[in-house]
């Protein structure tokens, strides 16, 4: 039995009840063959990094699962059939299964939550400018989001990073220009530690 | 000419993160300059152990259109 994780795309403009039908077919196709389901990460409408079949925005779910290996092409094969699913991805799971669903979920560092809403028309992303890539000074001004880490349904991100963090990749963030002159007045960085610098002889 | 930073450290080392999520998009996108493309190692200041994980991260993302492929530069 190995562990899988699998994240699927699907239409966000159909009616709940026949998303729920999308995501649970997949659920029930695994644990019909004998799979059980880890985790399920309904990650909600997000706007997509480009347009996939016309669209700008999608509902994404993950699927952490255990099962035999003969799952997989009945999966793809349920992915490919009809319409309904704009992308998907399976792989193996490689992250901690104990940390599934906690705030170091992520193994990533950094930030502050995500914070999809839940499905009601509205875009997941609050700003935005989110889901754009390069835009990394944006990342830097919140404090706000340190205090609603709680909110997302599971997918919460590591609260207790998110002060420390800013003020480290800002430093380390080579990138151009405007990025690093909005964090050039952070602390500095932590390598160049002044050990040598203290002359108890003068 | 950037130089190698010998200064600089491995996010990832530096924080003891084993695991990158290619879900995690906000965070994989302080790796990634505006064009959307990935930022080389001798300017990020990665381990090359990381840097390969975090490239399949940013890879994976792209696929799942979390992140662009390429994207304008804001001039």
């Amino acid at each position: 039995m190995r562990i899988y994780e699998t994240t699927f795309i699907v239409n966000p403009q159909t009616d709940d009840a026949s998303i729920d039908r999308d995501v649970s077919s997949v659920s029930n196709l695994i644990t019909a063959d004998g799979g059980k389901i880890v985790y399920e990460n309904r990650m909600g409408t997000r706007r997509l990094a480009y347009p996939i079949e016309k669209l700008t925005q999608g509902y994404y779910t993950t699927l952490v699962f255990e099962s035999e290996s003969d799952i997989l092409p009945k999966l793809e094969r349920h992915y490919k059939l009809g319409g309904t699913y704009m992308r998907h991805l399976t792989i193996r799971f490689e992250g901690d299964v104990s940390k599934l669903g906690t705030p170091q979920e992520f193994g990533g560092p950094f930030e502050d939550s995500r914070d999809h809403r839940s499905r009601d028309g509205r875009p997941g992303d609050r700003r935005p400018h989110d889901n754009r890539p390069g835009d990394g000074r944006r990342t830097e001004d919140k404090p706000a989001p340190a205090a609603e880490p709680a909110k997302a349904e599971a997918a919460a991100a590591p609260e207790a990073k998110s002060t420390p963090a800013p003020a480290e990749t800002a430093e380390t963030k080579p990138v151009p220009t405007e990025d690093v002159k909005k964090a050039d007045d952070t602390a500095p960085i932590e390598t160049t530690a002044p050990d040598s610098n203290e002359d108890d002889e003068l | 000419m950037v130089k190698m930073r010998r200064r600089k450290f491995c996010y990832f080392c530096e924080n003891k993160i084993s695991y990158i999520d290619y879900k995690d998009e906000r965070s994989l996108r302080r790796f990634v300059n505006e064009r959307g493309k990935i930022i080389p190692r001798r300017t990020s200041g990665n381990c090359a152990k990381h840097q390969r994980a975090l490239t399949n991260s940013i890879k994976r993302a792209r696929m799942i259109a979390l992140m662009a492929f390429e994207s304008e530069s804001f001039r």
